[in-house]
Parts: structure tokens; sequence; C-alpha cells
């Protein structure tokens, strides 16, 4: 039976070209022309213009997508201005993952990724309900007894290690704080000391003289403390929106891995097609007797890596 | 596990050091053209310092980096254990091994060491550095696996 994506994929396809194409031609106008002179008028009809192409141009890519499964292949006709038929045969799908958003969740809807060798990948937008159906139809034995089930959630400790390994993650919560901090000082500043507003290089200035008064020492460290402990406070609730409700199923022929609360990742891969098993022990996790596991599959994903977390905190135990 | 060659520290080292030397001919071009920039010199100061700090961390690891870097082989799988501060250690089934490859550095040529670099389909894995000796037996014993068995296991697969 041929089918579409999921009438949900029209709003992502609308929002994925104005965030790639009108924001940065929106931006470059701006900065060359400025917001007001005599052809803001004609630039506003153009803007409006390529908003309606834009939607058209996302209605036509979803409605072009069609697909069908059958018994051997999966048959794909996409595209707008040039149509792309692809027949993929079932025996050359390597791995599958599902993944999803809070308003994909909302319509009980989710994104199924089928990888082929070489990292190419290709994305259908479906109710979950049937992606189970595909799914035990793409990898028959799906259904097979269970063998083995972790149901794992994390404890907090865990949790909090593994805040400490995105140095990336960290960054940007100091960056967060101390904006909001900066804003916050803005507010409790008295209207007097508003009229006497300096900039940073003044400020530094104040600071550098000052920094022989113990007072100041300590309000600065302290500043600096509570400035740190409220960046951990969000990596942390971040780390447990990205990992909380992981679990993990194993199969004989497959491996299982969910989890998320704001976006729920799936990974499904069959045991054969595992290239390598990685055991990783940052520093942090060493000292606690933790490491990460993780293995490196045929094309999974279409991104950087074909290397997938089993598991992102795991206890070492020691062979006697 | 077997651990790798002790030269290869002294090539790890010699490896920062060309690095250092690298940035910093070029960092001191630079400032022999637009020293007269304030701002200029600045840059040139810190980087400087950065980059021995680079240096110093990078020296003060790579012995630590050599204990962990290791690798055994056994009847279905190669162990490649790596890192400094974290460490990594990877299992490769044999029959998942696509081909490997032999390779000398520049400085590797000084110290007559070899690397090898194992390719599954999906990434590269690599052993530096090793006497010729070993790395001809490692590479030997893959080949001959896959050869005899690798191939038949993976159809069966299918």
């Amino acid at each position: 039976m041929k089918r579409r994506d999921n009438l949900i994929q029209f709003i992502y396809y609308t929002f994925d070209n104005i965030r790639m194409n009108i924001l940065p031609i929106l931006g470059l106008i701006i900065a060359a022309i400025g917001s007001s002179n005599r052809f803001v008028p004609i630039i506003k009809v153009a803007f409006y213009i390529l908003i309606a192409f834009i939607i058209i141009y996302s209605f036509l890519k979803w409605y072009n997508k069609i697909f069908e499964f059958d018994d051997k292949m999966i048959k794909i006709s996409e595209g707008v201005y040039k149509k792309i038929y692809n027949d993929i045969p079932l025996s050359k799908v390597k791995s599958i993952n599902t993944s999803d958003s809070i308003l994909k969740r909302l319509f009980d809807i989710s994104d199924l990724s089928v990888e082929l060798i070489g990292g190419s990948n290709t994305v259908f937008v479906l109710k979950n309900k049937d992606i189970i159906h595909l799914k035990s139809h793409l990898f028959r034995g799906t259904n097979e007894v269970i063998e083995k089930k972790e149901k794992k959630y994390f404890s907090l400790f865990e949790y909090w290690l593994l805040s400490f390994l995105n140095l990336k993650l960290y960054i940007s919560a100091l960056s967060i704080c101390s904006t909001t901090f900066l804003l916050l000082g803005k507010l409790i500043i008295s209207e007097e000391n508003k009229k006497n507003d300096k900039n940073i290089i003044e400020l530094l200035i104040e600071v550098k003289e000052a920094i022989n008064e113990p007072n100041f020492v300590i309000t600065f460290f302290f500043v600096i403390i509570i400035l740190i402990i409220s960046s951990h406070i969000i990596v942390l609730g971040y780390i447990i929106l990205i990992f909380g409700n992981f679990n993990i199923v194993r199969s004989k022929t497959n491996i299982r891995v969910w989890y998320g609360i704001k976006n729920k990742r799936e990974y499904f891969i069959p045991s054969n097609q595992i290239r390598s098993l990685l055991i990783v022990e940052p520093l942090l996790l060493r000292i606690f007797g933790y490491a990460q596991i993780k293995i490196e599959t045929i094309g999974l994903d279409n991104s950087h890596s074909s290397t997938v977390v089993l598991t992102p905190v795991i206890k070492k135990v020691k062979n006697s | 596990m077997k651990n790798v060659d002790k030269r290869t520290i002294a090539i790890w080292n010699l490896q920062t050091v060309i690095k250092m030397v690298l940035f910093i001919a070029v960092t001191a071009m630079i400032f022999y053209f637009f020293h007269e920039y304030q701002f200029v010199r600045k840059i040139y100061f810190c980087s400087n310092i950065l980059v021995i700090l680079y240096f110093v961390w990078d020296i003060l690891l790579n012995p630590f980096y050599y204990n962990n870097s290791k690798y055994q082989l056994e009847e279905y799988v190669l162990y490649i254990k790596m890192g400094a501060l974290t460490i990594q250690e990877t299992t490769i089934p044999l029959r998942k091994i696509q081909h490997v490859d032999i390779g000398q550095s520049f400085f590797s040529r000084i110290f007559n060491l070899y690397s090898i670099t194992i390719y599954t389909a999906g990434d590269t894995h690599s052993i530096s550095y090793v006497m010729k000796k070993e790395a001809d037996l490692l590479k030997t014993e893959i080949i001959n696996y896959l050869i005899h068995d690798g191939v038949v296991i993976d159809e069966e697969e299918r």
C-alpha cells in the first residue's frame, strides 16, 4: 500500500525551509539596507512572496514523497523539481532507529530512520503503531522471546556524573546563567547607579582596584560559586531530559535501546551488524568505577558518526 | 595485553615538538610584519604561552598514553586499548574486519617502527607503533582468519 509521511511533517519541512532560507536572507537584507528606507515596502512584498513560495514548496515536498513497503523492497519516490525513484531491497537495510519530538509525541508519531551500508539513510514519519508493524516486517525475529531485559533508570548520582562529560553543554549553561545574572543585576541596580552606567572596560578597572578589599574578594568568589552551581543544575536537568527513561532490551539477534524525555530516541540494531564494541572510561567515571559502552555499526546515522552509545554510564564489576 | 613499543613515546614527543615549532614559526612571522599593532603583540604573547602549556601538557601525558596503548589478539576478537586520561577499550570481532594496513610515518621511520590500521566497515582502528615483525604477525593472523573463516561466517549471518 502506497503512503505518505504524516501531515505533521509538512510543518517540519516548512519550519526547516524558513530556518534555512528565510532567516539568513532576511538577516542579509536588514544588514545591507537597514530597517527604514524607501525600498522597505518592495522588500515586504518580496518577503511575503518568498514565504508563500516556501509554504507551497514544503507542501509539494511532503505530497510528492510516496513510499511503499512490500515483501522484498522499499519503493520511494520523492522530489519537487526533480523526481527521484529509489528501490531499496530489504536485505540491504542494516539498522533502524526512531526518534520523536514533543510535538510528534502529542500526535503519537515518530521518525523511522532506515540505514543502509555506507551511511545513507531514509526517514519516514509514521504513526507509532505502523512503525512497530514495519519493524517486525523489516527485521523478522523482532517478536522473538526476549532473553534479557534491563530496565535501567540511572540514579541521580549517575546523572550527575554524566553531566560532567559534556563540556560544550556546560559552557552554554554557564553563558545562560551569566546573562541571567547580569540581567537580574541590572534590575536590582538602583536608579542612581543606572545613571552612572559603565562600560565593561571601566567595570574591569574598578574590579582591578577593588581586588585588594577582602569583602569584594569574598563576594566575587560567592558569585562565581553560585554561577557554577546554577550552571550545573541546568546541565543536570538537560542530561536527565536526554537520557531519562533509559532502556535496553536484548534478544538473540537484536539490541534495542531507547531513551529520552524531551526527544525520545530509539535504536534497533541487529547483533550481526555490530562491527566493534568500545568501552570508554573518562577520567571522572574511572575514579568512581564507571565506564561507558558504545557500539560501532555500519552506517548508523547519516551524520558524522556511526557510533552509538549503548550505555552512557555503567558500573564496572571487578573480576576476581 | 601487549604494550606498543616504548620508543613510541619518543615519536609522539617529536610530533608534538614539530607542531609547536611550526606554530611558533608562523606566529613569529605574523609578529614580524605586524608588531607595531598592540593587539597583535598581545595575541602573540598569549598564543605562545598557550602553545608552551600545550607542549608541556602533551609531553606529560604521552607516558600515560603509552601505558594504556595495548592490544591483544585472541581466537575470534582483537582488543585495542588506548587513551591517557580517558581510556578507551575497543573489541573488534575478527570476522568484521575488512582489511589491514601497515604504515610508517616520517618519525616512525627513524625508529623503524610501524603502525597497523584495521578497517571495519564502519570505522578504522590504529595500533601505533610496533616492530615490523609484530606488525607482520598481527596482519598475517587476521588475514589468515578472514581468508579461512571470516567470509564464510559473514555469509552465514546473511
